[in-house]
């Protein structure tokens, strides 16, 4: 298994998926982004770091809810793991920590 | 929501997706750009939504889109130690249960590969020629080729005395230089006892140029003085009885040659010369002695060409540049053709083309045909090329027996990959097995070549011994291992992409699809087998005209006696020998004996500068000489057109006064006669003095049809160091040599008494081609060989498949022959498709050999025809024998088998 290492694109997608907890699959995690960044995301990106996130076992997915939106399409729909979990909470303390540590301007 | 042909999503990325994405993963992507693609309708614009969707599929061209879907299940390593043994298993358990198919593959292969071996020793031997020389690519030997009005009149290796120390003055390029003199068998004498040896007269820069190590003396100097001799030590041991220990102990020893009167010094003991050296002495004797016997010209004359020279250049040398620089050379030397009366022309030859590549005329090492030599690894490659097609065409013919099993180990979970191995490691066992048949039979026939062919071959030669040193195994193993992998290849490749459905459900028929691989394979085998019968028959035609070809002379029960080489030539000489002649004719069983001092078979010694007189043309020409007595034309039967025989007057004991000669009929039309009449009578200049042509002799071959017949000069001279040719008119020979030994004995006493048959002797002279001939023609059987056990192979499995077929055809009234011909016409016609290509094949490489001999048989249409008959006959033959037995068999068996 490769390092957890995040970069930062694959961390904002690994929050996409907490956020759409349970109903995140490429096309939702792509509006997610757009909508909480403001910019405008390519799918083939966002499935690049779905596959390397999964690989790292961050991710886990399955196939499922097909809908006629999508022609009738399965999605695969993505969860964070446990593992994906603590890599969240561990940034999340870093920079939480980073932050602390800067002087306050008197 | 909409859906109309408007605002559907564009076409060509999905196209695209679905070329480069892995299938696993289209539908989840369609459906998240579908999904996307309408939403972004819905919000706006139609065209950024189309442009969106477009960039968003090319953004997908990822390393994650190409990847494969990961199995479900468990993938096992290819290998594995139990499959691996499963394999092998059932590889011997196939073979065990095919036996006569088995037989047949590993019979192939095994011939294939023990005939490639043997040859391959042969080459690699005849290749590896004065290779142990240390500088031996810097070595070359100085070749002369002689013009007489244009005309090339010599194309020697021999050549003048002064012209390598000459060279190595004027050209820098040359580090050192050694000349050879006076080659030959010498006798030499120690206590009353007479060795033969082979040897020459060398100069001190012998050892140094050459690599040819001393055991006891010093390399620089053993060679210099007069009358110094090293020997070589099996010479050592046989003249001296010396063990090696005793050789420093012979330095000083003397030692008799020839008639010399003063003995010589042994200088040193040398290791034998080795076998694949085209010089081949037991002693070497110091070039300053022939200073001494011969006279100071043979220092530096540019008269006399007797000397045969080998440089070695300076490393890094130029030799294209330094041979440029020759004709000048010449020119300053011989001053255009004032000096000898001729144009001489230089040349330096490699080393390395001494023994194989040489065409030279006073040739003084051991010469074999490159041609030859090329030939046999032709044949070599041919032969284990067509056993491995063998093996090729065998396995995949035989791919239906085994389509089952494929079929079961697919569904048992095989991969294709695991099923190629499976097949590729058959292949390698049965090669493997074949390999160790090979070696153990190529020991066993080792004896048996070695003798034939007269040469010590062994696998040593394959193993860094030969050509090539280390760098020959590695090429072999390579080329085994690849033709191991290679047959092995396509049958593996066949058999595992059965489909595992069609063969279990039994649709599966008949292996249709390889049918042209198969084919053209045979093919190929059959194109070679008939070219190599081809030539084979042509080979054996020219050695049959060669030895019925009228010679112009009679050899049969000629018993030739060398002269006696150690008597001093005195003024009774001539008295001595035509009393010899005298006593031998009393012996019944002689019809006539004559002396001469050159028998048939040797290059006879040219002179130059033969005038016709009375003529106006001033220039000479060059006659082959050869001092005969008044019998000789009568011991060989040799015709005398005009004029008359030589007398016994016409001979005398002081050289200078004999004046009467006879010609050939070559000679008498080269001086410019229109034929025999009109020479005899009439008068040449030669050495300043005139010559009567007494009579003229009709042409006959002096040396093998390889070589052209030569003008030739007859002089009734003699000599001790000539031959006795003893014309006998019994069958009981035996008893004729006794008693002419005892003749021999009392009038020339403490002289070897040596003999040969003509007929014997002159034949040798087709010894190498003989063994070409016999050795090719083996090698070529057997080619033929292993491609018939391959075509009856294929055709016993191709008629084993058509049985149901043949049942039904008679019952339905079909006639044996009908059945044989449908049978057999499949194979005939891939026999005449590759005499076809064989021909002109064979046609082409023939010529090429024939081109070595000056007389020849034509090439006819009616050889390639026999030859194509006889390579239909085999395969006829082979598969008819079967075909008969499938249809002759009782249809009601056959139907009811399944």
């Amino acid at each position: 298994m490769k390092g957890t290492y995040l970069g930062e694109f694959e961390e904002i997608v690994l929050l996409a998926v907490a956020i759409l907890a349970g109903d995140a699959y490429g096309a939702a995690i792509t509006n997610e982004i757009e909508q909480q960044m403001g910019r405008s995301v390519n799918l083939g990106a966002v499935h690049a770091s779905l596959h390397r996130l999964e690989e790292k076992g961050l991710l886990s997915s399955r196939m499922g809810g097909a809908t006629a939106e999508r022609g009738g399409r399965s999605k695969r729909l993505f969860t964070v793991t446990m593992a994906g979990t603590r890599a969240l909470d561990t940034i999340r303390e870093i920079r939480n920590r980073m932050w602390d540590n800067i002087p306050k301007p008197a | 929501m909409k859906n109309n042909r408007d605002t559907a999503p564009p076409k060509w990325p999905n196209r695209l997706l679905r070329i480069f994405c892995s299938a696993h993963l289209v539908e989840e992507l369609e459906g998240d750009l579908e999904e996307l693609y309408y939403q972004r309708v819905r919000s706006g614009n139609v065209g950024n939504a189309r442009f969106r969707y477009a960039v968003d599929v090319l953004s997908m061209i990822r390393p994650f889109a190409f990847k494969k879907e990961k199995s479900r299940y468990p993938q096992p390593s290819f290998l594995q130690t139990f499959m691996i043994r499963n394999y092998f298993k059932i590889a011997l358990r196939n073979m065990w249960k095919n036996k006569a198919f088995s037989f047949v593959n590993l019979t192939g292969l095994v011939v294939g590969i023990t005939a490639c071996l043997l040859i391959l020793q042969y080459v690699s031997f005849e290749l590896s020629f004065d290779q142990f020389h240390k500088d031996s690519d810097r070595i070359y030997r100085i070749t002369n080729d002689r013009f007489q009005q244009g005309k090339l009149i010599q194309h020697g290796t021999i050549t003048y005395p002064g012209v390598a120390p000459s060279m190595m003055k004027d050209f820098n390029e040359i580090e050192s230089y050694t000349t050879i003199g006076n080659p030959g068998t010498f006798s030499l004498q120690k206590d009353n006892q007479i060795f033969e040896e082979k040897g020459a007269y060398v100069n001190d820069r012998f050892l140094s140029v050459f690599t040819f190590p001393l055991i006891t003396g010093n390399p620089k100097t053993v060679l210099k003085a007069p009358r110094s001799i090293v020997i070589s030590e099996s010479n050592a041991k046989r003249i001296f009885l010396a063990t090696p220990d005793d050789y420093a102990g012979l330095i000083g020893k003397s030692i008799r040659i020839d008639q010399d009167t003063e003995p010589y010094q042994i200088t040193g003991v040398m290791k034998d010369f080795p076998a694949a050296s085209h010089l081949q002495y037991g002693v070497l004797m110091s070039y300053e002695t022939l200073a001494k016997t011969w006279g100071e010209w043979v220092r530096a004359g540019f008269e006399s060409s007797d000397m045969w020279h080998y440089v070695k250049l300076k490393p890094g040398a130029d030799v294209a540049k330094l041979e440029k620089k020759f004709p000048a050379f010449s020119r300053r030397y011989f001053k255009g053709d004032k000096v000898t009366g001729s144009e001489e022309q230089f040349f330096l030859q490699p080393l390395k083309k001494a023994h194989l590549f040489s065409d030279y005329e006073y040739e003084i090492g051991k010469v074999n045909s490159g041609k030859a030599v090329w030939t046999m690894l032709i044949i070599a490659a041919f032969i284990l090329l067509i056993a491995w097609i063998n093996y090729i065409n065998l396995s995949t013919a035989r791919s239906l027996e085994r389509a089952k099993e494929v079929g079961v180990r697919k569904v048992a979970g095989a991969t294709s990959g695991q099923l190629i191995w499976q097949f590729l490691s058959e292949s390698l066992l049965l090669n493997l097995l074949a390999f160790i048949l090979a070696i153990a039979l190529t020991v066993a026939l080792q004896p048996i070549l070695n003798q034939l062919i007269e040469r010590p071959l062994s696998l040593s030669l394959l193993t860094g011994d030969g050509f090539g040193g280390i760098y020959m195994p590695l090429v072999l193993a390579g080329i085994f291992t690849l033709g191991i992998l290679l047959s092995g290849f396509y049958p593996a490749f066949a058999l595992s992409a059965f489909k595992a459905i069609q063969v279990l459900k039994g649709s599966f028929k008949r292996s249709t699809k390889g049918i042209w691989v198969r084919q053209s394979l045979v093919v190929f085998q059959y194109t070679a087998s008939i070219a190599l019968i081809i030539g084979t028959f042509i080979v054996f035609k020219q050695l049959k005209f060669m030895r019925e070809e009228n010679l112009g002379f009679n050899m049969d029960r000629v018993l030739v006696i060398r002269g006696p080489e150690l008597t001093r030539w005195d003024s009774t000489a001539i008295d001595r020998i035509n009393a010899f002649k005298t006593e031998l004719e009393r012996i019944p069983s002689v019809k006539v004996a004559s002396a001469s001092a050159n028998v048939f078979g040797n290059r006879l010694s040219r002179s130059f500068n033969f005038k016709r007189i009375g003529s106006n043309d001033s220039k000479g020409v060059t006659f082959s000489r050869m001092p005969v007595d008044p019998a000789f034309f009568e011991t060989y039967q040799i015709k005398m057109l005009a004029g008359r025989n030589f007398r016994p007057t016409d001979s005398n004991a002081d050289g200078n006064k004999v004046t009467n000669a006879i010609l050939n009929l070559s000679a008498a039309k080269l001086l410019g006669f229109k034929g025999a009449e009109q020479a005899a009578g009439q008068k040449f200049e030669f050495n300043g003095k005139e010559w009567n042509i007494v009579g003229v002799v009709s042409d006959f071959h002096q040396q093998s049809l390889k070589h052209a017949i030569e003008p030739i000069v007859f002089a009734p001279f003699y000599t001790l160091s000539g031959f006795f040719s003893i014309k006998i008119n019994t069958a009981d020979i035996g008893n004729s040599v006794d008693l002419v030994k005892q003749k021999y004995d009392e009038l020339f006493p403490g002289n070897n008494f040596n003999y040969f048959f003509m007929d014997e002797k002159f034949n040798e002279q087709y010894k190498d081609d003989r063994i070409f001939g016999q050795i090719s023609s083996f090698f070529s059987l057997l080619a033929v060989m292993i491609a018939s056990l391959g075509i009856f192979g294929l055709s016993s499995y191709t008629i084993a498949q058509r049985t149901k077929e043949i049942g039904v055809r008679k019952v339905l009234g079909a006639t044996v022959g009908s059945i044989v011909k449908l049978l057999s016409q499949d194979f005939l016609k891939l026999v005449l498709i590759s005499i076809v290509i064989g021909s002109p094949i064979a046609w082409y490489g023939v010529k090429q050999w024939l081109n070595d001999f000056a007389y020849k048989i034509d090439i006819e249409w009616w050889m390639f025809v026999v030859a194509g008959l006889l390579a239909i006959t085999i395969a006829f033959a082979t598969v008819s024998s079967q075909a008969i037995r499938a249809a002759v068999m009782n249809p009601a068996k056959s139907l009811k088998s399944e």
